[in-house]
């Protein structure tokens, strides 16, 4: 009877192609395709520069373009824009207006706290 | 085992511009075989051990002339086919399981062990292997498949030597109570 340590060695020669089939002719293609992949990768690499240098150049030629245009300051007196305002407050809305400017103005009134309170407590309290 | 000698003659042939071609060309020759079935039984199935074998050998192509040779050859190139073949698994979780059923429900016949023929012998051994946690397998594979040192296989798995020479021991023990049975 074999010892259980020994079995090991029975296998030392086993072939793992007699396990995992392998295509025929597998390993005899294999250096082309090898070839072939090396190949269009360098040129997929290739273009990749090409595709980086472009980008470089536009990204240079779009910068100088930035900062060599002329920028056109508009220049405005202060009383152009107060007019300006006073024109676009009356024309927008004229209510707004009214409200804002004016002083006794009854819609204020709720700006007045202390006679609010007051008002309260002698209405809800006395 | 690839000679020494041999893995010169490649990395002088690659080094020059112009027999690079011819020096690839004889190291593919050299390690195609042996890469192909080690990558085969992490992998299992053809389709993915072919994909990840052609990356191993393009990356080689890419970085063979940074090869700073202190390692051997074969080393550097099984270091490369270990981290290509555990990227491929955990990129395809999945596609492994049903892999490792390709293996399992091949017929072994019942039979004593010792009356078995080479291919029976084979498939039990190689179900075996896949019951092993990946480590120990992986292990098992370097030690007594490529025949490799512990300090050769340190340099692949970057794993100490004593945690090698652990994994190899639970591997064999597993491995031959396995074998015993069947």
């Amino acid at each position: 009877m074999q010892n259980k340590k020994d079995i090991l060695k029975n296998y030392q020669d086993h072939k793992p192609s007699s396990v995992y089939n392998v295509p025929d002719g597998y390993f005899d293609g294999l250096n082309n395709q090898i070839f072939d992949k090396i190949n269009n990768k360098s040129k997929v690499i290739s273009l990749n520069f090409l595709f980086k240098y472009a980008a470089a150049i536009a990204l240079l030629i779009g910068s100088y373009f930035l900062f060599n245009s002329t920028h056109s300051t508009i220049e405005i007196s202060y009383a152009d824009l107060n007019e300006s305002i006073d024109e676009y407050m009356s024309f927008e809305d004229e209510l707004f207006y009214t409200f804002v400017t004016s002083e006794n103005d009854e819609s204020m009134s709720y700006l007045d706290v202390e006679q609010n309170i007051s008002d309260y407590l002698e209405i809800e309290i006395y | 085992m690839i000679n020494k000698e041999l893995e010169q003659q490649i990395l002088i042939l690659f080094n020059s511009s112009k027999s690079k071609t011819e020096g690839f060309n004889l190291l593919v020759n050299t390690f195609k075989e042996p890469l192909y079935f080690h990558i085969r039984r992490i992998l299992i199935s053809h389709d993915s051990t072919d994909d990840v074998l052609q990356e191993v050998f393009i990356k080689c192509w890419n970085k063979l002339d940074t090869f700073n040779q202190q390692s051997k050859l074969s080393t550097w190139l099984y270091k490369i086919a270990h981290n290509e073949a555990l990227q491929w698994l955990r990129k395809n979780k999945k596609h492994i399981q049903s892999n490792l059923q390709q293996i399992n429900q091949q017929h072994i016949p019942t039979t004593t062990i010792f009356a078995k023929d080479a291919k029976e012998i084979s498939l039990i051994l190689e179900k075996a292997l896949l019951n092993l946690p990946q480590k120990q397998r992986l292990v098992f594979q370097y030690k007594y498949f490529e025949d490799l040192s512990y300090k050769e296989i340190q340099q692949i798995t970057g794993v100490s030597i004593g945690g090698l020479k652990a994994s190899y021991h639970h591997a064999v023990t597993k491995i031959k109570n396995y074998l015993s049975d069947h």
